[in-house]
C-alpha cells in the first residue's frame, strides 16, 4: 500500500513529515538522513547510525505545528542530550503514538523553499524562492503552471531577485542548478500524476555543499 | 475550448452587414437612443433599424415595432433593454431570425448576485443553443474601425485612424483609457470589443479570432479575473506566436479581487501566479495603461528587429542617461558601437569637434543638431553589425530644420528599428512624430518610453526565437 493510501484509509488529510519526506525522496528529491523513533532503544539505534550532531522532532499525525509546541531541537551535540531531549518530546506529546524523528543536522547558510499549490484559477502550481523565515519576510519566491520541462525549472530558477544566492559566494559552493531544477520538475509532475495532493510545502531545503537537502517537508491531500 | 462556430460568428458580428438597435426612446439621454447617433455619427455603412413598440421615427429613420417586423436579416443586434426584457424576450427573437451576435449593454446580470445570475444563465443556454455570440452583458459596446461599425452608447472623441492595434478588454472605461490614449498618441485602433461577464465570449475567444484577422497586428487586452486561468494563458500563446499580445492585469492587490467581483462578476485571483504564468507562456505583460499605449505603439510601427542589441545616440546627454537606466532595469541587451562606426562618425561631425564618443549612449553634443549631419549618424550606428535597433533622440529647435523626414527616409531604406524620442512639447513635436510613424519610426517624448518601447520589442522578439527554436527540436 502506497504512504498515501495508508494516510487515506486512516482518515487523515496531511502526512506526518517522515511520511512526506519519504514520497519526495522517492522522486529522486535529496532529503536529511533520518530515522523514526517510538522508544529510547530505537533512539539509541537512530544516532549510532545518523552521528552527532543530530535534530530531533516530535512526529505523529496529530501533530502539525511543531516549532510552536516546543518540539523541535535543534544541534544535539552528545549521546546523553539527544537521549534527554527523547524523553522530553515523548512526554509533550498530545499524540496516540508518539514517535521522534531523529535527523541528520544539516550545515548550510543558504535556505530555499519549494512548494505546490492548487490555484482556484490556474491549477497547480510550482513555488520556489528563498527559504526559511525569508520566504516569510521577503517573499522572493516566483511561480511556474504545473507541469513544465528542466529548461522551464532554469529559467524559473533565474527569476528570483535573490538569485545570486545560488551562485558561488563567500566562500560557499554554486548550488546544482541541474538537481534544483530536476526537484522543481519533480514536484511538478506529482501534481499531475497525485490529484489527491493539494499542497506540498518544502521548508526549507538547506544547501550542503552544493546539494540542495529538504528537511522539512509538508504534504497536505484533498 | 475553442469552438469553432464562435470565430465565424465573431467575424460576422463584427462586419455586419445590418443592425437592429433595441432600448431606443424619444427622451435624448436614452442608452439605445445614444447607440443610434454614435452608429450615424461615425457612418456606420450598413443599414440601421430602431426598434420600439410605439415610435415611428428616430433620428430620420424609420422605427419598426418588433425585430420580426424589420423583415431582412440582421447581423447584429445592440441591445440597452434590461437583463430581465434581454433574458426572457430578446434572446428567444433573435434566434427566431437568425441573428449572429448580440451587444449586451445592460447589467444586472451575474454581478449583482443570485436572480442576475439566474438571467446570465438563461441567457447563456439559449445564445449557445443557436449559435449566437454574446458581447457582454454589462458593456460599453463594441467597435470595428475597419466597418466604421461604433457599436456603443459611448461618444468618443472622433479622429481614430484606420490602425493596427486591436483590444480586448474586461472594463468598458479602461478599454476608453486605452484607446484615447493611442488616439492621441496617433496610432488607430482596429478592433475595440469589451467583454464585461463574458456570458459565451472569453478572452480566449478573442484571441483566437484575432490571431486570424490579418487587420489586427498588435492585441492590447485588458484583464480584471478569469476563472479558467490555464485556457488563458494556452489561447494567448497561440496569438503570441503569431503577433504580439500586450496584457494588463486589474485587480492586482488582493483588495482589489472582490472589486472587481462586484464589477463584471469574477474575482481578481492570484496576480503572482498570472504575472509568473505570463513569462512561461512568453506573453509581453504591462505594468499600467500608459506602458500599454507604449508598448502597442512601439509594436504596432516598428518592424521586428533581427536581434536585442540596442544603441542611444542623442545629441542631449540626460534623456539618453535615462533611456539606458530604462534598458538595463528591464533586462534589455544593450550594443556595444565598434570603434570603426565611431571613427566614421567622428569623421562625420568634423574631426576637431571637441568631444570624445562613448560606445553607448553615443552622444554628438551641439552638432546634432545639424540636419546634414545627425541622420547620417544614425545610419552609420545601424549599419554597425552589433546593432539591431537604435533610440534616436533629438530636440526641436525653431530655427533649425529638424532630421524627422531624413529619419523617416533612412528608415524606408532599413530593416532595422528605429525609435525616436523628441525633446519637445507635444505641440512642437507632433508633425515630426506624424511624418515619422508613417515611414514606420515610433515616436516618444519621454526617453523612458523610447526605451520601455525598444525593451518590449527585444523581448517580444526574444520570446518568438525561443518559440522558433522549440519547433525545430
Amino acid at each position: 500500500m502506497s504512504v498515501i493510501e495508508r494516510v487515506r484509509k486512516e482518515g487523515r488529510r496531511t502526512l506526518t513529515e517522515y511520511e512526506a519526506k519519504m514520497i519526495l525522496g522517492h522522486r529522486g528529491i535529496p532529503v536529511v538522513r533520518e530515522r523514526l523513533a517510538y522508544n529510547q532503544e530505537q533512539c539509541r539505534a537512530a544516532i549510532n547510525e545518523i552521528g552527532l550532531p543530530l535534530v530531533m522532532k516530535g512526529c505523529a499525525p496529530e501533530i502539525s505545528h511543531k516549532s510552536e509546541l516546543g518540539m523541535v531541537m535543534l544541534d544535539i551535540q552528545s549521546e546523553g542530550e539527544a537521549e534527554a531531549a527523547f524523553e522530553k518530546i515523548m512526554k509533550a506529546m498530545p499524540a496516540k503514538t508518539p514517535a521522534v524523528l531523529i535527523q541528520e543536522m544539516v550545515k548550510g547558510k543558504r535556505e530555499l523553499v519549494v512548494g505546490l499549490v492548487r490555484d482556484a484559477q490556474f491549477g497547480p502550481t510550482v513555488m520556489f524562492g528563498l527559504g526559511g523565515i525569508f520566504t516569510e519576510i521577503l517573499s522572493d519566491v516566483v511561480f511556474r503552471l504545473a507541469p513544465f520541462d528542466k529548461q522551464e525549472a532554469l529559467n524559473l530558477i533565474e527569476e528570483i531577485k535573490g538569485r545570486k544566492i545560488l551562485d558561488a559566494v563567500r566562500g560557499m559552493e554554486a548550488v546544482d542548478r541541474s538537481l534544483l531544477a530536476h526537484i522543481l520538475v519533480s514536484v511538478g509532475e506529482m501534481a499531475v500524476e497525485y490529484p489527491d495532493i493539494m499542497e506540498i510545502d518544502i521548508n526549507p531545503f538547506i544547501v550542503s555543499g552544493r546539494i540542495p537537502i529538504a528537511v522539512d517537508a509538508l504534504i497536505v491531500l484533498s | 475550448m475553442l469552438e469553432k462556430w464562435k470565430l465565424q460568428r465573431i467575424k460576422e458580428a463584427l462586419y455586419p452587414k445590418s443592425v437592429a438597435v433595441l432600448g431606443v426612446s424619444d427622451a435624448a439621454n436614452n442608452l439605445g437612443t445614444q447607440v443610434v447617433d454614435v452608429l450615424m455619427v461615425e457612418g456606420f455603412p450598413g443599414a440601421i433599424y430602431p426598434v420600439h413598440p410605439r415610435l415611428k421615427n428616430l433620428l430620420g429613420l424609420k422605427v419598426y415595432a418588433s425585430l420580426e417586423e424589420i423583415g431582412h436579416p440582421i447581423d447584429l443586434v445592440i441591445s440597452g433593454l434590461n437583463a430581465k426584457l434581454t433574458t426572457e424576450s430578446v434572446i428567444e427573437s433573435c434566434a427566431r431570425i437568425g441573428v449572429k451576435g448580440i451587444v449586451c449593454l445592460a447589467g444586472g446580470f451575474k454581478e449583482v448576485g443570485n436572480e442576475g445570475l439566474q438571467y446570465e444563465k438563461k441567457l447563456k443556454e439559449v445564445a449557445d443553443k443557436n449559435q449566437i455570440i454574446i458581447f457582454g452583458p454589462n458593456i460599453l459596446g463594441v467597435i470595428n474601425n475597419d466597418r466604421r461599425l461604433y457599436a456603443t452608447f459611448w461618444s468618443f472623441k472622433k479622429g481614430n485612424p484606420p490602425g493596427s492595434v486591436s483590444i480586448v478588454s474586461q472594463s468598458g472605461g479602461t478599454a476608453c483609457t486605452m484607446l484615447n490614449d493611442l488616439i492621441d498618441r496617433h496610432v488607430g485602433v482596429n478592433k475595440w470589443v469589451c467583454l464585461g461577464n463574458r456570458t459565451n465570449l472569453e478572452f480566449s475567444d478573442m484571441f483566437h479570432y484575432f490571431a486570424d484577422d490579418d487587420d489586427t497586428r498588435v492585441v492590447a487586452a485588458f484583464v480584471e479575473g478569469i476563472e479558467d486561468g490555464r485556457g488563458f494563458m494556452e489561447a494567448a500563446r497561440t496569438l503570441s506566436q503569431k503577433k504580439p499580445l500586450v496584457v494588463l492585469k486589474g485587480a492586482r492587490s488582493e483588495s482589489m479581487s472582490a472589486v472587481a467581483s462586484s464589477h463584471t462578476g469574477t474575482m481578481g485571483g492570484t496576480y503572482r501566479i498570472f504575472k509568473d504564468a505570463c513569462r512561461q507562456y512568453k506573453i509581453l505583460e504591462a505594468r499600467n495603461s500608459k506602458d500599454l499605449a507604449t508598448v502597442c505603439k512601439a509594436l504596432a510601427i516598428a518592424p521586428r528587429p533581427e536581434g536585442t542589441r540596442v544603441a542611444v545616440l542623442t545629441h542631449t546627454a540626460g534623456p539618453s542617461i535615462l533611456a539606458l537606466d530604462t534598458l538595463i532595469e528591464n533586462g534589455c541587451p544593450l550594443a556595444r558601437v565598434s570603434e570603426q562606426t565611431l571613427r566614421r562618425i567622428k569623421k562625420m561631425i568634423g574631426e576637431h569637434a571637441p568631444i570624445v564618443l562613448s560606445p553607448n549612449p553615443i552622444d554628438l553634443t551641439g552638432s546634432g543638431l545639424f540636419v546634414d549631419i545627425y541622420p547620417r549618424c544614425v545610419e552609420a550606428v545601424l549599419e554597425d553589425e552589433g546593432v539591431d535597433m537604435v533610440i534616436s533622440i533629438y530636440a526641436i529647435h525653431r530655427n533649425f530644420e529638424t532630421s524627422a523626414r531624413a529619419l523617416a527616409d533612412l528608415k524606408r531604406r532599413t530593416s532595422k528599428p528605429i525609435i525616436v524620442c523628441i525633446v519637445a512639447s507635444r505641440e512642437e513635436m507632433s508633425e515630426d512624430e506624424r511624418i515619422m510613424q508613417e515611414a514606420g519610426i515610433p515616436v516618444f517624448q519621454a526617453p523612458e518610453d523610447a526605451a520601455l518601447a525598444a525593451s518590449y520589442l527585444a523581448r517580444y522578439n526574444q520570446y518568438m526565437l525561443q518559440g522558433e527554436e522549440n519547433e525545430r527540436d
